[in-house]
Order: structure tokens, then C-alpha cells, then sequence
């Protein structure tokens, strides 16, 4: 009886499961799932940003000590939900490394459709890298796989090159990618947009008005209704992740109150309330109430918890396009009008503002309102220094960089893998 | 010629006829057996001339035929016979001739304990086994310890091995309830153990090679013995209750303490006051007075041809927790079968089916406990119109209890068959073949809780079925040359382990009483998975002795396992051992009369751990999907130089018996060092992964363990004694890098120079005075405090744990008291983290009411304040939770009447005894919680010695009676 020859029958082995095109399509979509963690856009990585900024607080009589943490602005660096969206995001990076690696051997993939492959796996890795740049600062660049436990000491790179991989690697995605069929992928609008905003954040603002400018003029993508955006596929959907009654989200979860079944471990803040304008359309779709309760309702799937999460749309890239031309001192009329197709469509009368000071203001106010619970509050404050200045909780810059998690800290052997300051 | 024989036969020691006596006419096959007067009749030849007169436990007697016709024959008890017989790894052994370590449990210690699990009745009755209970679970699972804690990977637990099979263990449920575990091992019941031997040190349990490491539990189930059929009759009934409550604040305090902590007046003045308002007592809502009960007959008997075993058991118990419970129904029936004098054939078959009704519970927002105790009490149960009152700060735990759905299913059968064929005198050939079927059905639903009505309805359907086939092969000889004597096994096995499983969740119910998936609008996490798993093993021992005198022991065995790599596919596991009976030395039988027993023993063995999870050393791709296709992607790091880890074990002893062993004492040391340690190591997340099992580290128990026994009278009364204690130092010598682990509530970390999961975490240096904040160690005086300031806070290991069985008898009385402690061990009171959190809607325990008020005030708990910073700071988790989890507890105590055999036989019976008995009658400990006795996580051995929120272990009372006839 020969009982030692058995298989695992839970998964393949590495050789068996990426010989050809197909493996390398169910290898591009492996790279997709760790965004539906729910560290990441499943649940913490959205709602973080609008809970460590002044959008979502951590209610008094909710149980979730992280969630706290990041409401107070004190994290520990033992934090598992911080933990979690690192963990995820270094994930992503890894899967699509490891399928990057095995696109050129490929023998059935002509040279176009490998560099299409290679262009969705280095919009993937670049997202990823681009979401930790934004909580941690200086991270770490992978660019290839993890094979077996050596190299894995390394040390925190410079913004700079961590930026410099990005921007490396939309640009090839934004060659090489097509339309798409499906807005849950990366298509070339999605690399040009998210290029847009990479570029914003990092202070290119002639390269950030381009790339905006490139994907509002495509026409792919419409201003429709607020209260039509956050379906599934809408029309104004560049780039959003999948999320199916197989492969969950919690936000609603932790959005909804207790009188709704949800766990309300977060609620929006009174002055994200009052920063709306009186008869703003965004308000209705944004905010909901159950009895004097305020929620956030944009992702409201409590039961099934299927509904795609946005990444980016096209009233991002009108109010990119905004801000980046108000930092160049440009055409005030041309921003004007960006913020204003944003405002004609939320309902709101257009601003007439002139100066370029008090038109960011306004930008960073709109910005607010117009993606309140989409995870962009935070970045936006911090990105311009605002930070401490806007967030009663912020009163140190040290706080705009999250604690690196510990247990990277505490097993990478890198000396360059240093904690934040502050922590 | 033919003629008759007849006789009677007699028992020395009572002159009593001894019914069941083998009469054979030596060389052939031709014989009978005494009936019950002990009277035989024989047909014989002249050319018959001997009659051999054969019983167990009786020295048989060649009586030569002489012509008579009459041949009377008084048989004298065997002393050699009854010497103590051990079982031991894959045969017995005589105890006085062992050279190794085994505890042994006889079924008489366990035998009125209302205890319905083989773990259970471990708990404090033999060294070096560490047992705790995870909770209060009904049928729940333990953690189980021997020596220590062993590894840092799977879960700890020794190997259970029930006549010779090993058992499916451990916890398949999918429904997670974290800590509140189904054990498999609850299954098998109690009072159909003979014995339990635990296999402590390298001698013996190296035979179990691979996987011995965590020590080896052997259970032997009961059999027949030939003579009279005996039906035994055992029933008990009882009530358990909660032993302890927690002392919560009342709606007047809570409303004192709202106000305080708003610093403005939500309650008035008249509110508080008022004589009317609502003041729930919601432990009182949670916890009850519980039925016990249960029934069982057996029956054994049998000649000296065939015997037999036949047991029926009913057991039901009502947890003292509303919506738990557990009830076992099983069957037994264990057959022996001589076909010649060669040829022995028997067969062992148990029948379970169980069910148990669990609640969610520690880590989860849906719990019975957990939320009746955070409920202030000005929240009642129900509201005016009779709907449950939801307005607390979590679910209704009423609604939670009396709502959800949450049932499991076992349906087990182990069964085992053998043979073993007698080729030459002393030689012989075993084979048995065994399996274990396991089926685990879980059912779960609920609609009228506040969990159910977020999904509109929300069910689960899991399960498990898993299937163990072993096949023991071995070659015995037995025999002597001389003075030398000699007893070796010879050994092949494999066992086949399978396992396959499925789970449904369903949403959107139609109907409330339809809870099935089918009746489910939407199907969420449907999933099915399949685990195969195998091991192929040689192994031998060789015992020798001389004379009684010195005695030596070798064993060692070879296991192939599937959990390894092809590079390190095959362990060997080689252990030696020596004693030396200094008693039976002629200078020492001489001289020293009162010691009637001294020997010495030593024995060194290297044991193995196989316990990772499978194809650790491949590397594999996962399957998930995105966008409604398949999608693939890397699972592990791949280790093809995985291989098991190496526990070698030095153990020392020494066994005296004074006054014809009326006072015993066994002393052991061991030292066990494990090396190659299997760990799931922390990988840098960046990797993109979190872990690697890897071969990594090496960690140390030291102990000693001193058993002292008295078997005698004191005055009139009859006197049996056993003091156990075990003191274990378990230390982590080497990590990977020196990496330290961190897991758990109460910062459980694994350290280097350490023991395992002491509590590193903030050091509270309690409340100041001035501010009513708690002020936290700077442990690195730089002057603030940051996660750098943690220290090792306590240690959740015991310095020592024992158990101290009593048991008069006199006349027919009998009284047994057994305690049961451990000292030295911390607890991380988790629970208090929110019961005196002093911010957010959970009630708080009355201590709270010492809290600070204003500067100047000197006391342990800190200021209720609206301020979130400051509040999260008071109650982050620092040795302000650490309390002493030291316990002494009453086990068990029972007072029993056997009536006399006058009275007994009047009423057609042959032994009739009534008893009483309390279980945790008595707990003495300094520790706030619930109970001590805790581990929020189950077994998992990095996150030992927290309380969250943990099902407290019940007193109960039963009632009950033993018939025999």
C-alpha cells in the first residue's frame, strides 16, 4: 500500500500552473485579489483615509481599538488593520512579480500580447506601490518575485525612486494596454489616469494636467448622475475593483449603525456634514441617516457586500486638471470651468473665483465633498501639507507618515529599514 | 478404554469454587471448562496421564491422573500475573520491569467523575500532564500538555492512540467559534477506558517516532474476561451551576458613572434615584442551573474460547450558559476469539454519534457571554410589547442564545480488528488493521438576531469527513534463556489519512423555518476541499533483562511522512534505556527490609514532531477568482529541506516502595531539547508573504516530577492516597535571527532565553494621582512612551501543577477528594480591557467605582473621561490586566455506599453501591475573572493564558448508582 503518494489537491504546483497564455491571464487575475483583502479596498484601506483625516470618526461607543488608533492619529506600530493593508499591498506587488517573470517565456503569446500581459501586471504593482508610498512614505521597491528567503532584508527606498518605478511603470501600461472590456481591469485610460494623479502627488503639475487632459478628452467616460456613480461599470468608472458575493467587501459593514445590523465602527465626522452646500446633490447619495444617525451610504451592499469599489473616475481627473493648473498659475477660466463641471453636476451654482490661492482652497474643499468615503481626504492633506493645520488630531508632522508595521520592522534585518519618526 | 474424570477446583485464597477453570489433557487437544460450581467431568483414555489446570491470574497446575477418578484441585493466585501490567507503545509491560516514564490512569480513578471527555478526566491524575480546559464548553476541547510545551507549531497536543489505533483529534469544525473548539475526542466515552498510559520520555514513546513528541496517550478499552457474565449498570444525574459571578455595576452606579464620564448630567438626579428603573442582573439572564445526566450498561464475559465486551451509553448535559449543550449516544462491543491454540482473533468496535449545541463566542460580537455581561444593566431583555430589547451596545445576548441556530453532528466509528498467530513457542505474528471514520455535520442559522436580520436570514451547512486506516504489522518474540530474559517486537504500519470537506453559507432566507441552504435566495462561500496524507513506519524494541535485576531497553523506528519533502522524507527515532532493581540484590534484600522496591532507571530517545501543515515543502499555486474567472496565485515559499523536528529527552528516575510497596514514590527529571524546531517563521511582509515553516530554533523543558502513593489502613479505615506534582521550566533557546514572535490580546511573544508566549507588553506603573491617567514604564528612558517601552509583564506558565487523590473506605463507605492546582501562572485578563474601559456603551465591573475622581485621589483604575486619546491610553493593554492565575480547586469530591452483599443478593444483585458527587465544588484563587482555568484561543500554544470573555467552567452536583448482577 503505497500511502506516501499522495498531491495536494487544495492547490498546483508552481511548474503545472503557469505553462501558457491561459495561465498567465488566471495569473494576472490572482494579482487582482489581494485589492479585495479586506485591509484593502475590501474594507480598512478606504475607510482609513477618511478616518485618520476629518471626513469619518470612530464612534465613542464603537469596539474597534485600531479604528481608534487611526481616528486619534496616535498608531501603534503593533496596528494589525495598518498592518494588513502593507501585508496586502506587498502581496499585489508579489503576484504580479512572479507572473511578470514567467510572460517572456511563454511560447504561445505573440510579442504584442505579452506586453499587453506584462502592461496589466505593471499597472497592478504600480498602484500598489503607489498606495504605500502614500501612508508610509519611503518604501521598498520590488520589481521581482519572491523566490525562496534570501533578499528579503531590504531597505526602505527614497521617494524619489519609488515614484521613479510608478510613473516607469504606468508608462508602459498606458503603451501597451488597450480599452478594455471590463473597468474591474486596468485599460490604457486607467494607467493615463492613474498617471494623472501619480503626477499631482508628486508635484509634476504640467505632466498631471496632460494626463487628466488625455482622459477627459477621450470621451470613454461621462459626468452621469451622482447617485448613478458608484454602480457597478458606470459610465464615469476609469478603474474600480471587483467585488462579487464570492469575494466580499465589509465597508457597509463597518459603515452602517447598529439599529441597521452594521457595526458602525465609523460614522461621518459634523464637519464633513456642514462642508456641504445647501442642496448639493452629492449629499443625498453620500450621506444617509437612520434616524439622527449619519452614515456613509456610497458603498451599501450590507448584505452580500458585492459592490465594486471605484478607484478612479472621471470627476478626479477634471479636478486634477483643476489643481494642477492652479498650481501652474495658468487659465483661471479653464479651472474654473473643471470645478464647475464637477458643481453643475452635484447641483451647485458655479464659483467665480480668481485667485489661484483661494481657487486650491476651493479645489481641496470640493475634493472633500466630491469623494467623501473614496479614500482621498487623507492623501490630499497630507500631500500639501495641510494636514496639520485642518486635523485637530495632526499636530506634528511626524504623524502624516503612518508607523511602519512591526512586524516588518521586526523582521527585516535591513539597517536601511528604519521606523518612521515618531514612532 | 474410555472413563470419566471429575473434580472440583477451588480457590486457595477463599476456598471459593472457582468457576471458568481450563482443564486440558496435556498434549492434546481434548478438555473442558468448570462450570459455576467449579465442577468438571472429563472422558479420558488410559494413555491420558496429565491434566493440566489452567486460569487467569491463577499459577497452573499439572496434576498426573494415577488411576483416580476424583482429582480436587485448589488453584493458587499467580503473583507474577498479577503483578501491575503497563500498556506500552504497541504491547504491555510489567510495571516493575519498565524502564521508561509512562503515567498510568486506571479506570477506577475516572470512574464517578462527571466528566464527559478522555482529556477531561486526565486533568490532575498522573505527572507531567498538563491539562486545561480551553472553557466551559459542553464537550468542548482541552489543551493537553505532557512535559510542557514542545513545539511552537500545530497545536501541542499529544498523540492518541485507542488500542492500538491513532485518533482522528483536534478541532474540524468550519463554523469558527474560537476557542469554543468541537473535540473530536469527545466522541469516545470514559467509562469504556481500561487504562490510560501517557508515554512521557524518549524509551517510552520513541516508538511512535515522528510523532512523538508531544507525548503519546494510550487508551485501552475495556474487554471480556472469561468466567460469569457480568452486567454493570452506571447512571448519574445532576445539576451544574456557574461558580462564580462577576460583580457588575448596578443601573444607579452605571448611571453615576454615565454622568461622571460626560462630566454633565444624563441622568437626573430623580433617574437615578427612582425606585422603578430598569436594573437587569444579565449574567443572571445568560447563566443557569443546568441538567446532567447519564446512563450506561455494560456487559463482559465470556470462556476461555470467546469473550466479550458490550456497552451502551446515554450522556446529555445542558451547559450553564443558555443556548449550549452536548449529548452522546454510543455503542461498543470489543469481542476475543481463540480458534486453536494458535490462532487469536478479536475485533473492537465504537459506535458515537454526538451532537452539541454551541453559541459564538470570545472574539466575537455575537456571543451569548460576552454580551449579556457588557449590557449595563439599565438595558432589560425585552422590550415593553415582548420584542427583544436591542438597544444595548451589542445584540441582544438573549436573542443570540434563543435565536441562533448553532448545532453540530458527529458520527464516528472506530473499529479495529487482529489477529495474532502463535508460530513457535514465545513467537508470534500480529497484524491489526483499524479505522477511524469521522463525520462532522454542522448546521447553523438564525433570522430573529440582529446578525440574522442584517443577512435577512443567515445559514451555514458544513462537512467534514475524514478517514484514518492504519495497519500495525509486527513480529513478538517472548522468552527466557536461563536468567535472561527477552521480550522484542518487530514492527511494520502505515496509516492512509483522508480528509474531505465542504461549506455553504446561504443568504436571504424565504421563510424563518426554513433553514436550510435550499431555501436560501443567495449562496455565498460555497467551497469543497480535499487533504490526503500518509505515513510509513519500521519499528522495533528490544527489551532485556536479567534475572529481574538489570533490565535494558532499545527501541527506534523509521517514519516516511507525506508532510515532508522528498530531500528529508525518512526520521528515525532511535531511544535506549537501562534500570537496575538495586531491591533484588541479595545485600540489599538483606539489609534493607523496609524498602521493598528500589530501583533506578535512565533512558535517552530522540522524538519527532511531523505536525505542519501538508506540502509545506512545494511550491503551489491557490485558486481564487476575480471578475468571475479563475485566478491562480503563489501560496507559500516553498521548503524542500523541511523535515520534522527533534525532541531529544533525557530522563532520570528513580521508583521506591516502602513497607511492601504500602507507601510509594517515583521521582523523575527529565530534560528534553528540541531542535530543528518547526516554525511558522514571520516573513518580512514585503516578501509578499507572511510566513515560512521552516526548520528554525531550538527550545528546552526541564522538569521534575514526584509522585507519592499510600495504600493502606489508618485505624479501621482503608487508605489510598496520590500526590502528583510536576514542575516544568520551559525555555526558548534559539530563533530564527533571533526574531521574537508576537501574537495574541495580551501580547503573547515567543523570545529567546525566554519561555514560551510570556506577555510583553506596556508595564503599568498604576493610576497618578495628580492626573487619574495610568502612567506607563519608560523602560528605555527616552522619555516617551513608545512600543519600544514593552516588557516581559508575566509569564503564563505554571511553576508547578499537581493533583492529590484521597479515598477512604470503611465498612461501605467510600469517600474520594481530589484537588487539582496549578501555581505560578499568569493570566491576561482581556475581558477587564472592556469591563473597565471606562469609555464606550459596555457595562463595567463595580471596581470601577473606585475609579479616580479628583486630584489627590490614590487608587488602581483611572478617570472616566471623554477625552478619546486619554481614555484609549488608560485601557491599552499593559500588566494592569495581568493578574496571578494560580488555582487550587476541589475537582471532584464524592462520598459513596456500597450496600453489603446480603442485602444486595436479596434484591438479585451482585454489588449495589449509591453515591454523591460534587465536581469544582471549591475554587481557591486570587484571579478577578470568571474562572482561571482559560485560553480564549484553544490550543493555540502562542496565545496561552488569556481570558476573553471565556465559558467558565461549571460546578456540578450529581447523583448516582453503580448495579452489577
Amino acid at each position: 500500500c503505497d500511502v506516501l503518494n499522495v498531491e495536494s489537491q487544495s492547490a498546483v504546483e508552481e511548474e503545472q500552473a503557469i505553462k501558457d497564455k491561459t495561465g498567465i491571464e488566471k495569473g494576472i487575475l490572482g494579482a487582482y485579489t489581494s485589492f479585495q483583502a479586506l485591509s484593502y479596498y475590501g474594507r480598512s484601506y478606504l475607510i482609513f483615509s477618511d478616518l485618520a483625516a476629518d471626513n469619518l470618526d470612530h464612534p465613542a461607543d464603537a469596539t474597534a481599538l485600531e479604528y481608534a488608533q487611526i481616528d486619534n492619529d496616535v498608531i501603534l506600530p503593533e496596528n494589525g488593520s495598518v498592518d494588513g493593508m502593507w501585508s496586502s499591498a506587498y502581496e499585489g506587488i508579489n503576484i504580479a512579480n512572479n507572473i511578470i517573470a514567467k510572460v517572456p517565456d511563454m511560447a504561445d503569446m505573440t510579442p504584442a500580447e505579452k506586453n499587453a500581459a506584462l502592461g496589466e501586471l505593471y499597472f497592478i504593482r504600480a498602484l500598489n506601490h503607489f498606495n504605500l508610498l502614500n501612508y508610509w512614505g519611503s518604501v521598498p521597491v520590488k520589481t521581482s518575485p519572491t523566490i525562496g528567503t534570501s533578499g528579503l532584508d531590504v531597505p526602505r527606498d527614497p521617494v524619489a525612486k519609488v515614484y521613479e518605478q510608478i510613473i516607469a511603470d504606468l508608462t508602459f501600461a498606458e503603451a501597451n494596454l488597450g480599452a478594455g472590456s471590463t473597468k474591474v481591469r486596468a485599460s490604457k485610460d486607467a494607467a493615463t489616469a492613474l498617471l494623472a494623479r501619480v503626477n499631482l502627488y508628486k508635484g509634476d503639475y504640467a505632466q498631471a494636467k496632460a494626463k487628466a487632459t488625455a482622459v477627459i478628452e477621450s470621451e470613454n467616460y461621462d459626468l452621469i448622475a451622482y447617485a448613478d456613480v458608484f454602480a457597478d461599470g458606470s459610465d464615469e468608472s476609469i478603474f474600480e475593483i471587483d467585488f462579487t458575493d464570492l469575494n466580499r467587501n465589509r465597508i457597509a459593514e463597518y459603515n452602517f449603525p447598529k439599529t441597521l445590523n452594521g457595526r458602525r465602527e465609523v460614522a461621518p465626522s459634523p464637519t464633513l456634514l456642514t462642508a456641504y452646500e445647501v442642496g448639493d446633490a452629492r449629499y443625498p447619495v453620500s450621506v444617509a441617516f437612520a434616524g439622527a444617525l449619519p452614515y456613509a451610504n456610497k458603498y451599501n451592499d450590507l448584505s452580500v457586500g458585492a459592490d465594486n469599489v471605484i478607484v478612479l473616475r472621471l470627476a478626479e481627473m477634471y479636478l486634477i486638471r483643476a489643481e494642477a493648473e492652479a498650481k501652474l498659475q495658468g487659465d483661471v477660466d479653464a479651472i474654473r470651468q473643471d470645478i464647475n463641471a464637477v458643481r453643475t453636476r452635484a447641483k451647485l451654482p458655479d464659483t467665480n473665483l480668481s485667485s489661484y490661492d483661494g481657487l486650491l482652497n476651493f479645489i481641496e474643499k470640493e475634493r472633500r465633498v466630491e469623494f467623501a468615503f473614496e479614500g482621498h481626504r487623507w492623501f490630499d492633506l497630507v500631500r500639501t501639507n495641510r494636514a496639520v493645520d485642518v486635523l485637530p488630531n495632526v499636530n506634528n508632522v511626524n504623524q502624516t507618515l503612518f508607523p511602519i508595521p512591526l512586524t516588518e520592522i521586526v523582521t527585516n534585518q535591513n539597517p536601511g529599514m528604519k521606523q518612521n519618526p515618531g514612532y | 478404554q474410555e472413563r470419566m474424570v471429575r473434580g472440583k477446583v477451588t480457590s486457595a485464597e477463599d476456598g471459593s469454587e472457582q468457576p471458568g477453570v481450563n482443564v486440558v489433557v496435556k498434549g492434546t487437544a481434548k478438555g473442558t471448562v468448570t462450570d459455576q460450581d467449579g465442577q468438571y467431568s472429563l472422558q479420558i483414555t488410559a494413555a491420558d496421564e496429565v491434566l493440566v489446570f489452567t486460569f487467569i491470574g491463577m499459577q497452573p497446575q499439572e496434576v498426573v491422573v494415577n488411576n483416580r477418578d476424583r482429582i480436587d484441585v485448589v488453584m493458587q493466585a499467580d503473583t507474577k500475573q498479577l503483578a501491575e501490567v503497563v500498556v506500552v507503545g504497541y504491547g504491555t509491560e510489567q510495571r516493575r520491569l519498565m524502564t521508561g516514564s509512562v503515567g498510568v490512569v486506571k479506570a477506577d480513578a475516572i470512574k464517578d467523575l462527571p466528566v464527559p471527555t478522555i482529556d477531561g478526566v486526565l486533568q490532575g491524575q498522573t505527572t507531567g500532564v498538563q491539562v486545561s480546559q480551553n472553557s466551559g464548553t459542553p464537550g468542548g476541547a482541552m489543551s493537553v500538555r505532557v512535559r510542557g510545551t514542545t513545539s511552537l507549531s500545530g497545536s501541542g497536543q499529544p498523540l492518541y492512540v485507542i488500542d492500538g489505533i491513532p485518533l482522528i483529534t483536534g478541532d474540524f469544525g468550519q463554523i469558527g467559534y474560537e476557542g469554543q473548539g468541537i473535540n473530536a475526542l469527545s466522541d469516545l466515552n470514559p467509562s469504556e477506558i481500561e487504562s490510560i498510559s501517557v508515554l512521557k520520555d524518549g524509551a517510552a514513546a520513541a516508538v511512535y517516532g515522528a510523532r512523538a513528541s508531544n507525548g503519546i496517550v494510550l487508551i485501552t478499552t475495556k474487554r471480556g474476561k472469561s468466567g460469569n457474565s457480568v452486567v454493570n449498570v452506571n447512571m448519574y444525574q445532576g445539576f451544574q451551576q456557574v461558580w462564580n459571578k462577576l460583580d457588575m455595576l448596578n443601573t444607579q452606579q452605571w448611571m453615576e458613572y454615565r454622568n461622571d464620564l460626560a462630566g454633565t448630567t444624563v441622568f437626573t438626579e430623580a433617574q437615578i434615584n427612582d425606585p422603578n428603573k430598569v436594573n437587569t442582573d444579565w449574567q443572571k439572564e445568560i447563566f443557569r442551573t443546568s441538567p446532567i445526566r447519564n446512563y450506561e450498561v455494560s456487559t463482559q464475559g465470556g470462556n476461555d474460547k470467546t469473550k466479550f465486551f458490550i456497552s451502551g451509553g446515554y450522556f446529555d448535559q445542558k451547559g450553564i450558559l443558555i443556548g449550549t449543550g452536548f449529548k452522546r449516544v454510543n455503542a461498543r462491543m470489543n469481542v476475543d476469539h481463540k480458534i486453536n491454540d494458535r490462532l487469536n482473533i478479536g475485533a473492537s468496535v465504537g459506535l458515537t454519534y454526538s451532537t452539541s449545541d454551541r453559541v459564538e463566542s470570545d472574539q466575537s460580537l455575537h456571543g451569548p457571554l460576552p454580551n449579556g455581561i457588557s449590557t449595563p444593566s439599565i438595558i432589560s431583555v425585552y422590550n415593553a410589547d415582548g420584542s427583544y430589547n436591542q438597544s444595548g451596545p451589542y445584540s441582544n445576548a438573549v436573542s443570540i442564545a434563543n435565536e441562533a441556530t448553532n448545532k453540530n453532528f458527529t458520527y464516528r466509528t472506530l473499529g479495529n480488528v487482529f489477529g495474532e498467530y502463535k508460530i513457535l513457542p514465545g513467537l508470534s505474528v500480529v497484524s491489526k488493521w483499524g479505522a477511524d471514520f469521522y463525520n462532522l455535520r454542522e448546521h447553523a442559522f438564525e433570522f430573529n438576531t440582529v446578525q440574522g436580520q442584517k443577512y435577512n436570514g443567515l445559514g451555514f451547512e458544513a462537512y467534514t469527513n475524514v478517514l484514518n486506516i492504519v495497519s500495525n504489522n509486527m513480529l513478538k518474540y517472548d522468552g527466557s534463556i536461563g536468567k535472561h530474559n527477552f521480550d522484542v517486537v518487530l514492527g511494520y504500519s502505515f496509516e492512509k489519512y483522508q480528509s474531505r470537506d465542504s461549506y455553504m453559507r446561504g443568504q436571504d432566507y424565504a421563510d424563518e423555518n426554513l433553514q436550510y441552504i435550499n431555501s436560501a435566495a443567495t449562496k455565498v462561500d460555497v467551497t469543497a476541499s480535499a487533504l490526503d496524507r500518509g505515513i510509513r513506519s519500521y519499528f522495533t524494541r528490544i527489551n532485556y533483562n536479567f534475572d529481574g535485576k538489570y533490565i535494558l531497553s532499545l527501541s527506534g523506528r523509521v517514519d516516511a511522512s507525506t508532510n515532508f519533502g522528498p530531500n528529508n522524507r525518512n526520521g528515525f527515532f532511535p531511544a535506549a534505556s537501562a534500570a537496575w532493581r538495586v531491591s533484588q540484590e541479595d545485600f540489599f534484600r538483606d539489609n534493607v527490609t523496609a524498602v521493598s522496591e528500589f530501583k533506578i532507571r535512565a533512558s535517552y530517545g530522540l522524538l519527532g514532531n511531523d505536525n505542519i501543515p501538508s506540502f509545506s515543502y512545494q511550491a503551489l499555486y491557490s485558486n481564487g477568482s476575480y471578475n468571475g474567472k479563475p485566478a491562480i496565485y503563489p501560496r507559500s515559499i516553498p521548503n524542500p529541506d523541511l523535515k520534522w523536528e527533534t525532541t531529544a529527552q533525557l530522563d532520570i528516575g528513580v521508583d521506591v516502595g516502602f513497607f511492601a510497596d504500602r507507601l510509594t514514590l517515583a521521582v523523575d527529571y527529565y530534560n528534553k531539547q528540541t531542535r530543528d524546531l518547526l516554525l511558522s517563521r514571520p516573513l518580512p511582509p514585503n516578501s509578499g508573504f507572511s510566513s515560512i515553516t521552516e526548520n528554525v530554533g531550538e527550545l528546552q523543558n526541564k522538569g521534575v516530577e514526584v509522585t507519592l502513593g499510600y495504600n493502606g489502613p489508618l485505624g479501621p479505615v482503608k487508605w489510598s492516597s496520590s500526590l502528583n506534582l510536576s514542575a516544568n521550566r520551559n525555555k526558548v533557546i534559539k530563533l530564527y535571527n533571533g526574531q521574537v514572535i508576537d501574537d495574541g490580546r495580551g501580547g503573547n511573544r515567543i523570545m529567546e532565553g525566554e519561555p514560551v508566549g510570556v506577555f510583553y507588553n506596556f508595564k503599568s506603573l498604576g493610576v497618578d494621582p495628580s492626573t487619574g491617567d495610568i502612567v506607563f514604564e519608560d523602560t528605555n528612558h527616552d522619555g516617551e512612551i513608545t512600543t519600544d517601552d514593552r516588557t516581559i509583564i508575566g509569564n503564563p506558565n505554571p511553576k508547578f501543577i499537581g493533583g492529590f487523590t484521597n479515598t477512604f473506605n470503611y465498612k461501605g463507605f467510600d469517600l474520594s477528594v481530589f484537588l487539582q492546582f496549578s501555581y505560578g501562572n499568569d493570566v491576561f485578563n482581556g475581558s477587564r480591557l472592556y469591563l473597565e474601559s471606562l469609555q464606550g456603551g459596555d457595562n463595567q465591573i463595580e471596581a470601577v467605582t473606585r475609579r479616580w475622581r479628583k486630584p489627590g485621589d490614590i487608587t488602581d483604575i483611572p478617570r472616566a473621561t471623554s477625552d478619546p486619546v486619554k481614555a484609549a491610553e488608560n485601557k491599552r493593554a499593559s500588566s494592569r490586566f495581568i493578574e496571578d492565575g494560580s488555582y487550587m480547586r476541589v475537582k471532584n469530591l464524592t462520598l459513596g455506599y456500597t450496600f453489603n452483599k446480603i442485602f444486595t443478593s436479596k434484591v438479585m444483585l451482585s454489588s449495589l453501591r449509591v453515591y454523591a458527587s460534587a465536581q469544582n465544588l471549591f475554587t481557591f484563587t486570587n484571579y478577578t475573572g470568571l474562572d482561571p482555568e482559560v485560553n480564549y484561543s484553544g490550543n493555540d500554544i502562542r496565545v496561552a493564558g488569556t481570558d476573553f470573555f471565556t465559558f467558565p467552567q461549571a460546578r456540578a452536583i450529581t447523583f448516582g448508582v453503580n448495579l452489577k448482577f
